[in-house]
């Protein structure tokens, strides 16, 4: 008995010390890059040796895999049958905008090693936008016919694009500007022209 | 007679020169773009010019330098003129698209570099980022403005360049120095041109 909860005090310890690492490393990723960013740095911030991280993961791009794994995709919210009102569309778009900004430096991390033309990082950001058009495609197609998989495409990469141009207009700031109600207030508005009211 | 030669030695070996630097500063191009600025190194670029660091050193103080003066190149002001019509039609639109396929294609290399250092906090890259969305918008406003009140345009001109920015950096991603030439092909334009026309044409398209 003692020896089992013995046990699970370490193991919790572990994840926890796990999760610290991981968020430490995502930190330093997005304001350093993958490439300024040492196991050492990663250690030294969270007053650990080399070795102990060396114990949780074999290298540092097992930690950038594990961060790139837990990176958002497969959060869309699934179709159900009945032809979605426009208002209901426009919202589900916010909602999927709101869950992408609430991880600035994920995005930032992520961003940093795509552009860069870092495979894993490209595959993961191809494989969201896939789920993303094969998620929400029904509910578009059945509110505007054959043209909802185009406004669909186009209001992901409008989602991408607000993205990524606050990301290199603010930099550290990045996390701040998200917060602001402006910045998802101008999302919406141009989702509603991207997604015009159906004539009756 | 050995008097009046030398001026001409002179002239010539300032046009050998000129060349040198031109031929350093498209090696640092492709280079920076391909691996980014920190990772390039000036021994990298010389070797590419098959010159040695030292005569490098001759033409640009530093690496810095020679990133400076690729910010001061000229093309990154060159954008093809659209003339403003009394409406924004899908021909327009068409024309917009293709003139900003066309800049990025050619300065696919400089945007990616621009990005790259934006990212990394570089302050001059970050004030170009700013500068050349501002330029954008200029230029497009008025096609906007044919059609749609002033609030409105400004709405519209910024869903064009989130969704350019979104598809060209998609691209990039996927494509990098192949962008240039990708960015260019017909098929390509095509599809740019029939996305950015259902969110930004006319809309006169049957309902569901």
């Amino acid at each position: 008995m003692a020896q089992a909860a013995r046990r699970n005090d370490v193991e919790r310890t572990g994840s926890m010390t796990k999760q610290k690492i991981l968020a430490t490393a995502q930190e330093l990723f997005a304001n350093n890059g993958y490439n300024g960013t040492t196991v050492k740095a990663i250690a030294s911030r969270l007053d650990l040796t080399d070795p102990a991280i060396y114990y949780h993961f074999r290298s540092k791009r097992h930690i950038f895999d594990s961060l790139l794994q837990s990176s958002g995709a497969g959060q869309f919210v699934a179709a159900d049958n009945e032809v979605p009102s426009r208002e209901d569309l426009i919202d589900r778009m916010m909602s999927t905008f709101n869950a992408y900004a609430r991880q600035p430096d994920m995005l930032r991390m992520l961003f940093r090693q795509q552009y860069r033309g870092d495979p894993a990082s490209n595959q993961r950001r191809r494989e969201t936008m896939a789920t993303f058009q094969a998620t929400l495609a029904p509910l578009f197609t059945r509110l505007y016919g054959e043209t909802g998989p185009a406004i669909l495409e186009a209001v992901g990469l409008v989602t991408l694009g607000i993205i990524w141009d606050a990301i290199l207009s603010y930099g550290h700031g990045f996390a701040q500007v998200v917060e602001q109600p402006w910045f998802a207030q101008r999302a919406r508005k141009l989702f509603e022209i991207a997604m015009p009211p159906v004539p009756a | 007679m050995m008097r009046a030669a030398a001026p001409q030695d002179g002239e010539c070996v300032q046009r050998r020169g000129d060349e040198t630097r031109r031929r350093i500063l498209g090696a640092a191009l492709d280079l920076f773009a391909r691996d980014g600025f920190e990772a390039t190194t000036v021994r990298t670029i010389a070797d590419a010019c098959g010159l040695t660091d030292a005569a490098l050193y001759y033409y640009f103080r530093s690496k810095r330098a020679i990133l400076n003066a690729l910010w001061q190149a000229p093309q990154i002001n060159a954008l093809d003129a659209v003339p403003v019509r009394p409406a924004l039609t899908e021909q327009v639109l068409s024309e917009l698209v293709d003139a900003m396929l066309a800049v990025n294609a050619r300065q696919n290399a400089f945007i990616r570099i621009l990005v790259q250092q934006a990212l990394a906090g570089d302050p001059i890259a970050v004030a170009m980022h700013k500068d050349a969305m501002a330029r954008w918008r200029r230029y497009l406003t008025p096609h906007f403005e044919a059609s749609f009140d002033r609030d409105d345009a400004a709405l519209r001109v910024d869903l064009f360049m989130m969704l350019t920015i979104g598809l060209t950096f998609s691209d990039q991603m996927d494509h990098g120095a192949a962008y240039a030439s990708l960015g260019l092909h017909p098929a390509y334009r095509e599809r740019v041109k029939a996305i950015a026309n259902i969110v930004l044409g006319p809309r006169d398209r049957a309902p569901a």
